[in-house]
């Protein structure tokens, strides 16, 4: 999908489409009810979100120790560990190790990070052919997309748009808009693929330190069809995805998918040890693990802002986000679109690039009362947005800390401050705007565009309770 | 090692904060249902997702086989050599019994096109969650559970656990754990487009459980 220059381009542009905003908003009805529907009983609800956000804590407490063990059970498992500082170094990894292989023709599991590092993008332009399977991140791969939500890819989608793509690239097929024939379709076409792939790449939800293994969610097989056909699978993770114990995975696992898709358990978990040892007889041969870092261990570095890499992907702020339910995810222009998204983002890539993001949000407070794992993301964006002004970039480590800093508001903020933190201005204040209501602009700028202006009252409230016999002085 | 892994790390450990977060510890307090009760809690479940479930005793299994395969048009069953031990001599002869006796490299295209079912062992099943468990074997590889139209998997009722952490410590995984352990709740699914729910995407169009009574 073309994207538009700016921000606020590409949010009018989001604002004017109606097709995106029935299609989001009906999905985003969807999902919150079904979380709803999960979490009936709240007590239990808090006591699940405690487990769950304590285990990611503990993680993130002791992420350096961590890694290090999952480094050497994966190994002794059998499974080769790369570190990866940059998604540029992540995807150079990649792909030499497919090169060393031979390998051509590869297949993915749905995964984020790997939309984050633009893996596809990456081997595309060295002549190798990855092939998305998630039927959602197939038809937008198709379509020459990228995905709007975390966890439904192809959300922002129509069946009737879905319908069309799918008939340009397979004219074999009868032209249909039945959802049941449409997946028996693509079925019948990756299942070949999966056979005769050379290589699977997938994402990873868990990696346990304690035993070396990568746990998976998913419901449609492809994950598992990835993980388990191709004679080469590559995992990629990022270096926040580690839990400490096998026992960990089972709270995170309830919690996430009741929050992500309102169901009790995916159809599959899979968890993954080792590949084919001696003697078994599927299974790939051979296993890679890359542990990107990509801007994480400097979000680390900050108490305070380390509680974003809590996440664990379950897209539930998204779901539950006035803002995202109007724009959509493509207007965010970034792989993690929503609060998380505009909670994650600015830190990696800088304020000054994306500091704005932090603007697609009313404070609400949905999405921190609805995290799984209990990231106060009003108070982390709120946080971002003082930083942008306030910050001193020489000594944050938010890169662009302070970039977003204007000497006119601050001039505003400053007086406004004065106003309001004396007496006897205020009261010149108030005498003047009741008095000389009427000379008020009849817009003030983009805050009025979409809004009524206001304008003062005739009288102050002090003036109408005095006379309405009120002394509270 | 290489330079980004101790940058990674120095950088991780850079962080002075030595608060270690303490976990707060999952209730090892389980609802203390009995054997009938797991079974149709895991019943209920499962059917709910779509798939089939079935009591029978070990017995009947065969009569079940005999009668099921073919009305489901089942013309071949893929299973391992316990299970082939069991039942191939007195299986209705009209059905086809298919072992995975060699590395999948070696047939897998009939495994993928000509391979109607397959019916596996469990280690056990998740009555809260409505999950059979697998730890695949060279026995029963991986792919048995995934590849075929049809999944049949056999669960003995004194193998079934309340919570998934129960299993994983009463069976001790984190000492011994498999190459592959799967946890499956159904057949495969998707609601990718416009949140349709649609089976048979990838997987297994059915899951049919046997629940065996000893």
């Amino acid at each position: 999908m073309p994207r538009t220059e700016t921000f606020t381009d590409r949010i009018n542009d989001a604002l004017d489409n109606e097709q995106l905003h029935s299609n989001f908003r009906s999905a985003m009805n969807y999902l919150m009810e079904k979380r709803r529907d999960k979490f009936p009983d709240q007590e239990k609800l808090d006591n699940l979100r405690n487990i769950a956000s304590s285990i990611r804590a503990n993680s993130l407490s002791n992420l350096a120790d961590l890694l290090i063990k999952l480094e050497e059970n994966l190994e002794s498992n059998n499974i080769t560990v790369h570190w990866a500082e940059t998604d540029l170094e992540a995807n150079n990894i990649i792909y030499q190790i497919l090169k060393d292989a031979n390998a051509k023709t590869i297949v993915k599991g749905k995964s984020m990070v790997t939309e984050e590092i633009e893996l596809n993008e990456f081997l595309e332009d060295k002549d190798i052919e990855i092939l998305e399977t998630d039927l959602g991140e197939f038809l937008i791969q198709l379509a020459n997309e990228k995905p709007s939500h975390i966890v439904m890819p192809a959300i922002h989608k129509s069946r009737k748009e879905i319908s069309k793509v799918f008939a340009e690239h397979f004219p074999e097929f009868p032209y249909t808009e039945d959802v049941d024939l449409i997946t028996q379709q693509a079925r019948k076409i990756l299942r070949d693929k999966f056979r005769q792939a050379d290589a699977g790449i997938s994402g990873v939800n868990f990696a346990v330190a304690e035993t070396g293994t990568l746990c998976l969610v998913e419901n449609e097989g492809n994950g598992r069809m990835c993980t388990t056909v191709p004679p080469l699978h590559i995992a990629v993770t990022g270096i926040e995805k580690v839990v400490e114990k096998l026992s960990d995975v089972a709270p995170l696992l309830d919690i996430l998918t009741k929050s992500a898709t309102g169901q009790e358990i995916t159809t599959y978990f899979n968890m993954i040890s080792s590949p084919r040892r001696e003697g078994e007889k599927d299974g790939p041969k051979s296993m890679h693990v890359v542990l990107l870092d990509n801007g994480r261990s400097k979000i680390h570095q900050n108490n305070e802002m380390q509680e974003t890499l809590k996440c664990i992907r379950c897209g539930s702020c998204m779901n539950h986000c006035p803002v995202y339910t109007q724009v959509g995810g493509h207007a965010y222009g970034t792989v993690y679109p929503g609060p998380i998204g505009i909670t994650l983002e600015p830190q990696k890539q800088g304020i000054t690039q994306l500091g704005e993001l932090t603007s697609a949000c009313s404070l609400c407070g949905a999405c921190g009362e609805v995290c799984p794992v209990q990231i106060p993301l009003p108070k982390l964006i709120n946080k971002l947005r003082s930083e942008a002004v306030e910050g001193n970039n020489a000594n944050e480590l938010i890169e662009g800390a302070g970039s977003k800093r204007s000497s006119l508001e601050l001039l505003a903020w400053k007086n406004w401050r004065l106003l309001y933190g004396n007496p006897f201005f205020y009261s010149i204040f108030s005498k003047a705007a009741t008095t000389l209501g009427f000379i008020t602009p009849k817009t003030i700028g983009k805050w009025g565009k979409y809004r009524t202006t206001p304008i003062p009252s005739k009288h102050s409230l002090k003036e109408m309770a005095n006379k309405a016999g009120f002394d509270n002085e | 090692m290489n330079k980004s892994r101790e940058i990674i790390l120095e950088r991780l450990k850079n962080n002075t904060d030595k608060t270690s977060y303490k976990k707060i510890e999952v209730t090892k307090k389980t609802n203390g249902w009995s054997k009938e009760e797991m079974i149709a809690k895991l019943s209920e479940k499962l059917q709910s997702s779509k798939a089939e479930t079935f009591l029978l005793s070990d017995a009947e299994l065969i009569d079940w086989l005999n009668e099921e395969l073919p009305k489901r048009g089942i013309n071949n069953l893929l299973m391992g050599a316990s299970i082939a031990k069991q039942i191939s001599k007195d299986i209705n002869n009209e059905i086809e019994v298919l072992k995975y006796d060699d590395p999948y490299e070696s047939w897998s295209e009939k495994l993928f096109n000509e391979t109607d079912a397959s019916i596996t062992t469990t280690i056990g099943a998740i009555a809260q969650s409505g999950s059979i468990v697998l730890h695949p074997t060279p026995e029963e590889p991986r792919l048995m559970s995934l590849v075929p139209d049809i999944h049949i998997a056999l669960v003995y009722e004194d193998t079934i656990y309340e919570t998934f952490n129960q299993i994983i410590t009463s069976q001790y995984w984190a000492k011994n754990m498999p190459t592959n352990a799967l946890l499956i709740s159904g057949p495969s699914k998707t609601a990718d487009i416009e949140q349709v729910l649609a089976y048979g995407v990838h997987g297994p169009k059915e899951l049919i459980v046997l629940i065996l009574t000893s």
